[in-house]
């Protein structure tokens, strides 16, 4: 069967001053991950368990360890080891063939993140997303002090080949 | 300080339809008629359904299973079932468009009683639908029918999905709100008296 994995979307970065004027925007490549793509094909013959990335979405946004059976969008610092986090996410746009969800959380101190993770059923025993949906690398360090707010907002779109 | 940062991330849905004529004396169909390797268009409402459970916050679904083990097609014809609808109605599967006949709706819609030709062969034998396995990203459906009526026939479009349901109404359409895909420029191919018609339609998540 050929893989048809088309062209991976973009990342656009932004970072908007607290008076709300933009300064960086970057952009970069992301893929999506077999987890989900397994479970879209199984959803058209079994009935298989939801795998949204909202079932039981992260709700707290204060740098806080990810929430076990919980689901969004995590970041990871750039410590060793890795410190994770979840966003509090939610969804701010949806149509037939895309959604948007968001990522929010507020800094009380100085962190340093170099990454974001979308999926469905963090597990604080394997440390991972039972359907993990995609993950990303940032272009360069996001460096938060006490007051930021990080925002990520991760838009999936499907459509006919 | 607010940093946002915005990701897009495209998933493509892409089918491929393994078309084959056999004869029936043709046990092992080691030597097929008619061969065609074609890709499908997938519908909007297949689409729209998987988009939904990307992001739905539900605790299950069930609403896309389409396996041939429940609710499949019982019959290759329409037949003439002497109501608005055909036998099939409600049914889910595979079907062809036909140039002829396998069927027949009657009813009165208020100007007196009116009948309607139906042109699908239904694809109801030989049917398998494998879990996919652990890694995979694509699921496969299996159906054939046999033609057995004297007159050939040419075959010149493919539907896969739900709720079938031509009528009196609209005897052309097969799944109009739950199609999952179709191929729609199908080069048209005969099948005659005792030929089987073979579909093996695969869906990817690239």
């Amino acid at each position: 069967m050929e893989d048809r994995v088309i062209p991976s979307g973009q990342v656009k970065i932004e970072v908007i001053k607290a008076n709300g004027q933009k300064f960086l925007e970057l952009e970069g490549p992301n893929a999506i991950h077999l987890d989900v793509k397994h479970q879209m094909a199984s959803a058209c013959v079994l009935a298989t368990g939801a795998f949204g990335v909202l079932v039981s979405a992260f709700d707290n946004d204060t740098f806080t360890t990810p929430t076990n059976g919980e689901s969004g969008i995590i970041i990871r610092d750039n410590a060793s080891p890795v410190n994770l986090y979840e966003m509090q996410t939610s969804l701010i746009d949806d149509n037939t063939t895309d959604f948007t969800v968001k990522g929010v959380a507020r800094a009380s101190q100085n962190y340093t993140i170099v990454s974001a993770i979308l999926g469905h059923g963090w597990s604080t025993g394997v440390t991972d997303f039972d359907t993990r949906f995609s993950d990303h690398d940032f272009a360069s360090n996001i460096s938060l002090v006490d007051g930021d707010q990080l925002n990520v907002t991760w838009k999936i779109t499907i459509a006919n080949s | 300080m607010i940093y946002t940062y915005t990701r897009t991330t495209p998933i493509e849905v892409f089918g491929e339809v393994d078309i084959k004529v056999f004869d029936k004396e043709d046990l092992v169909q080691m030597e097929p008629k008619v061969s065609i390797l074609t890709e499908n268009d997938t519908a909007p409402y297949l689409l729209e359904e998987l988009n939904k459970l990307m992001f739905g916050n539900t605790s299950s679904q069930s609403s896309i299973q389409l396996t041939t083990d429940t609710g499949w097609f019982t019959d290759r014809y329409a037949g003439t079932s002497g109501e608005t609808y055909t036998t099939q109605d409600g049914k889910n599967g595979i079907v062809a468009h036909v140039n002829r006949t396998t069927g027949y709706v009657t009813g009165d819609l208020g100007g007196g009683v009116e009948t309607e030709a139906i042109g699908h062969f239904y694809l109801f034998q030989g049917l398998s639908t494998p879990n996919p396995g652990s890694t995979d990203k694509h699921v496969t459906w299996t159906a054939q029918s046999e033609w057995d009526k004297e007159l050939t026939a040419t075959v010149n479009g493919l539907d896969i999905g739900k709720d079938y349901n031509a009528g009196l109404i609209q005897p052309a359409t097969t799944f109009d709100q739950e199609e999952f895909a179709s191929v729609e420029n199908l080069s048209p191919f005969d099948i005659e008296e005792d030929d089987i018609l073979k579909v093996t339609w695969t869906m990817t998540i690239g």
